[in-house]
């Protein structure tokens, strides 16, 4: 009884972690992935986020945490960028979203939120004079909304 | 048998299988309860952001905030029972259950991250073997055969095949999307690049090293052979006990270096749980104890 479940396990959860191998290689799933993050080249990427602007029309970097709630980079910029590729609605819908989380987080000084993609050459922002963008576009943008102040 | 199998299924104790299960369910608690913020952040997310994965496909729309807590807070005792051996043949398979669909859960927002995958399989690996056998609740009442059984070899062994395996298919993505040019170094340096500069626009913590290190172009072609020689050679490790842990010890120095060049953790194998199948840490145990008892007397 030991031999077979041994036989059935040990090789059936060695050939699923290895099943990966005979799928296309950017498609990834989990826990059976085919671990893709850093194998492609990113080329001219595109980062995107969510702003926040402030009375003078300054623009200030928010957290990972006001823009989707969760502390990871990463899915921040893929939540945007996934709203960014669906419809203006879902943009709006979006930045919506932040500028009421910013409102809660009490970030009085921002009075307006701009959802933008920022083009880099990440190796450039570190070896040259390349902390400007190369293209920017705007998706959507919206206020915060102002709490309404004890009288 | 051949002189890897042999090496792989030699007989073992009750006691190496059971401290694998107190490592693997001891960091799965730990897991549970630190990252407890990450795990419970989809109950924040707008169901439109909602693209399941794995067994999560099964479906159509997100849970309810309800359901998530209660999986969460199930999940909590299960762990605990795992780690102790309490009813091993009921609450282990549920708690490998119970993490799977969790942790794809967390998944399943857009963003597939690989920081679990290891100890998800690792744990569903334990549920399904004699991990409770000594060292347990369960165990009390059992006595071992001393000189050990195979029957607790094959678990031990699937973990490290496992593990390999893991390396093994993510150097083979890299020659498939990349092919041999990722051994010039370019793509790993832009994605280091990229990492620290994404974080920057993030407002999150970036590796200072990591985009100071992106200035020497030509250091990354030597760190991309490394990555791939240990990903591609990783079978190796499977080969005999002294090779294998030669292999342990460069994966985990490969992940110290992405901790402090790219600021990402992979804390199950930064921990040397992911590696715990190599190092017999029932011998460790009762070196370390015969020393105590040794100094103490």
């Amino acid at each position: 009884m030991h031999g077979l479940r041994a036989l059935v396990v040990g090789c059936g959860v060695t050939a699923l972690v290895l099943s990966p191998l005979f799928r296309e290689p950017r498609r990834d799933s989990f826990p059976l992935s085919t671990y893709p993050m850093f194998a492609d080249h990113p080329q001219d990427p595109w980062i995107f986020t969510v702003l926040g602007v402030d009375e003078s029309g300054a623009e200030h970097r928010l957290s990972p945490a006001l823009i989707t709630g969760s502390h990871e980079a990463m899915q921040a910029a893929e939540t945007v960028r996934l709203a960014v590729s669906e419809s203006a609605d879902t943009q709006i819908r979006l930045c919506a979203n932040v500028a009421s989380r910013v409102a809660s987080a009490g970030r009085r000084s921002l009075v307006r939120l701009v959802v933008v993609g920022l083009q880099y050459d990440p190796v450039a922002y570190f070896t040259e004079d390349g902390d400007e963008p190369r293209a920017r576009l705007e998706y959507a943008r919206c206020d915060v909304p102002r709490a309404p102040v004890p009288e | 048998m051949t002189r890897p199998a042999s090496a792989l299924l030699a007989p073992a104790p009750a006691e190496r299988l059971a401290s694998l299960r107190v490592l693997t369910g001891g960091f799965a608690c730990a897991y549970l309860l630190f990252f407890s913020f990450e795990i419970l952040a989809p109950l924040s997310f707008e169901g439109h952001r909602f693209r399941p994965v794995g067994v999560v496909s099964l479906l159509a729309a997100p849970l309810s905030r309800e359901l998530v807590w209660l999986l969460y807070g199930v999940s909590l005792p299960l762990a605990a029972a795992f780690t102790t051996g309490f009813l091993y043949r009921f609450t282990a398979p549920a708690f490998a259950l119970v993490l799977l669909f969790l942790s794809t859960y967390r998944n399943s927002w857009g963003m597939v991250f690989h920081t679990e995958n290891l100890m998800v399989l690792h744990v569903a690996i334990l549920a399904a073997a004699p991990s409770a056998d000594a060292w347990s609740f369960d165990g009390a009442s059992k006595v071992p055969s001393p000189a050990g059984d195979r029957r607790y070899a094959w678990a031990i062994a699937t973990m490290s095949l496992v593990t390999v395996a893991t390396y093994f298919v993510a150097g083979i993505a890299k020659l498939e999307i990349s092919g041999m040019s990722w051994m010039s170094g370019d793509v790993l340096r832009a994605h280091v690049a990229l990492d620290s500069l994404l974080k920057i626009e993030l407002g999150s913590l970036h590796s200072f090293v990591g985009a100071w290190l992106v200035r020497f172009g030509p250091l990354f072609s030597p760190l991309a052979l490394g990555t791939l020689a240990l990903e591609l050679g990783a079978p190796l490790a499977l080969v005999g006990r002294r090779i294998g842990r030669v292999w342990v010890a460069f994966a985990w120095a490969f992940h110290a270096g992405v901790l402090v060049v790219m600021a990402i953790g992979f804390a199950y194998p930064l921990s040397g749980v992911a590696f715990a199948s190599w190092l017999e840490p029932d011998v460790l145990w009762q070196r370390f104890q015969s020393r105590r008892h040794g100094s103490s007397n």
